[in-house]
């Protein structure tokens, strides 16, 4: 037998590149992207209803539609992450990539790099075709938080997937349109917990004429934050001791 | 740790040492107690389906971590030590794969996950598809290939990046007779250039094409390891049970029952079982029917039922012996 050669692992920076280009190209090639791509069209439709009604105010068009891409937020961030997470850590394709030689954060890491930005890219697009349709007030940091809001539920419905990976979809659409959405109803401190209306904070509209916004966007953005690296360590732990 | 993108020293010594290695999944027992010692070379890994084969298989890939005892790969721990999986390459018993992927793309990427630099991935990506008669189909989906095509795709997925160390689970399983030998003939090839090659197998006659060092489990736990030929002479005392689907079962079953070993011909829809006293020789007549009479087969199996006989035959002697 010859002696055995030396080997070389891909660093984490390749690894997650790699899976970046895998996620790029199966997302791309599948159809369900254009389905939320269609899908993520809704606001604009009722951006022109309202547009045409005879009492036209941008602010409410704006919060209107607001609230609108935050239901798409819900619904998704769940089917295009969710799923996308679910399928790769959930199907007997883990198997390839458990046995490579490569850390399995990276794998992780390596889809969201692409279906974080893409979730709010598609949300972000989606609201400013409904604001310039509905002539809605147009606020540059209520965009930055439309797509900022879309990337973190992006990390926290992939990190659900990554606990549940064979029902990633089903458990991360029962967070977000269930648990996140009841939260944000809730009165008090509990709604702080709530992604979507954390993200409604840091749009800084005004609620309704001559009301102020709903708190600090500061505030806002540090919570987001904060509950994103929270899921993200639960989902890190369990991919750590996972087994194909 | 070795920091990652640093080549990986190689360490000498046996491939594989499991000590008194078992696992669990939940209340299920998936391997008992095993203690085995893997130096190098080819070895079969023989037991009916559940015998705890491919719970072996995983763990020595690194894909379960054992519930008791021991199992190092070139003296590491390979669920936990990232490193050592560079020098070892696995093919799942199953054929999924990203199907939106062409094969160049699949093995270049698995290639690349493997620790081969982008400039030499296409290149080893290549020449592993054309180690395995793929090269015209590489630029083609894997969403259409048949089982046969999708069983070379996965074995050139676990030679791309030249592993020292080869995981093969049931490679050779539902693969028509043509794919079946060249398979065969890849891996006595991957052999021959030194590579230490791990083969299950739930029949004897294709771990016995292979190589006659064999690990024999049954229930989980180790039965036997060593030569073939003591399990052979049991097996050979009863008939081997063929499935072959194909297009034009008929025209097949013609063939085969004018050889003399055919004990019996069922059909079914769109296949035909075929129980035979020579399995040898009935590989070698099914390959001829498909060659000389252009008879397609889509799909050739072999219940373990033979196998799982004998395994109980064995494990009820040795009970009531003790």
């Amino acid at each position: 037998m010859s002696p055995p050669a030396s080997r070389t692992v891909p660093s984490a920076g390749d690894a997650i590149g790699i899976m970046a280009g895998l996620t790029i190209k199966r997302v791309f090639r599948g159809k369900l992207v254009w389905f939320v791509i269609l899908t993520a069209g809704l606001p604009s439709l009722v951006a022109l209803a309202m547009r045409s009604s005879s009492a036209h105010d941008p602010v409410k068009v704006a919060t209107s539609t607001l609230s609108i891409v935050q239901l798409l937020f819900a619904i998704l961030a769940p089917m295009l992450t969710g799923s996308a997470v679910g399928d790769e850590l959930g199907s007997k394709t883990t198997s390839y990539l458990w046995s490579r030689p490569i850390p399995r954060w990276t794998i992780l890491v390596g889809k969201l790099v692409v279906l974080a930005p893409l979730t709010g890219l598609i949300l972000v697009v989606a609201w400013i075709v409904s604001l310039a349709v509905g002539g809605g007030l147009m606020s540059g940091q209520a965009i930055a938080a439309v797509g900022f809001g879309a990337m973190i539920i992006s990390v926290v419905v992939a990190a659900i997937a990554t606990i549940g990976p064979k029902h990633g979809i089903a458990f991360s659409l029962l967070y977000v349109l269930v648990i996140d959405l009841g939260l944000a109803l809730m009165p008090g401190s509990l709604s702080q917990l709530s992604l979507v209306h954390q993200t409604t904070v840091l749009a800084g509209l005004p609620q309704g004429s001559g009301e102020p916004p709903l708190g600090s966007a500061l505030g806002a953005a540090l919570w987001l934050v904060g509950l994103a690296a929270i899921w993200l360590v639960v989902a890190l732990r369990q991919l750590r001791t996972r087994e194909a | 740790m070795t920091a990652a993108g640093a080549a990986v020293a190689a360490v000498a010594g046996p491939t594989v040492v499991a000590e008194k290695c078992s696992k669990w999944y939940g209340a299920v027992l998936g391997v008992s107690d095993i203690s085995w010692k893997l130096e190098g070379g080819v070895v079969g890994l023989l037991g009916p389906n559940g015998a705890g084969k491919s719970t072996l298989i995983k763990m020595m890939a690194g894909l379960l971590a054992p519930s008791r005892g021991t199992l190092r790969v070139y003296g590491a721990d390979p669920f936990r030590d990232v490193e050592v999986r560079a020098r070892i390459g696995y093919a799942p018993e199953h054929e999924a794969a990203w199907d939106e992927l062409t094969a160049l793309e699949l093995v270049t990427t698995m290639a690349r996950l493997a620790g081969v630099p982008a400039n030499r991935a296409d290149k080893a990506a290549k020449d592993a598809l054309a180690q395995v008669g793929m090269t015209a189909s590489m630029q083609r989906p894997v969403r259409g290939f048949s089982k046969g095509m999708r069983q070379r795709t996965k074995l050139a997925t676990t030679i791309a990046h030249d592993p020292d160390f080869l995981l093969l689970d049931e490679p050779l399983t539902g693969v028509d007779p043509m794919a079946r030998i060249d398979i065969i003939a890849q891996i006595e090839a991957l052999a021959k250039a030194g590579k230490t090659i791990v083969v299950s197998s739930h029949v004897l006659y294709e771990v016995e094409a292979l190589t006659e060092d064999i690990l024999v489990m049954y229930r989980g736990q180790q039965l036997a390891s060593g030569n073939v030929y003591g399990i052979r002479q049991l097996i050979d005392r009863r008939p081997h049970t063929i499935r072959i689907e194909s297009p034009d079962p008929r025209a097949l079953a013609a063939v085969m029952a004018a050889t003399d070993h055919v004990a019996r011909l069922i059909f079914e829809r769109g296949a035909v079982i075929i129980e035979t006293r020579d399995p040898d020789r009935c590989y070698d007549d099914l390959s001829a029917a498909v060659l000389e009479r252009g008879i397609p087969i889509s799909a050739m199996t072999s219940p373990d039922n033979n196998l799982g006989a004998v395994f109980e035959y064995l494990t009820t002697d040795a009970r009531g012996a003790s």
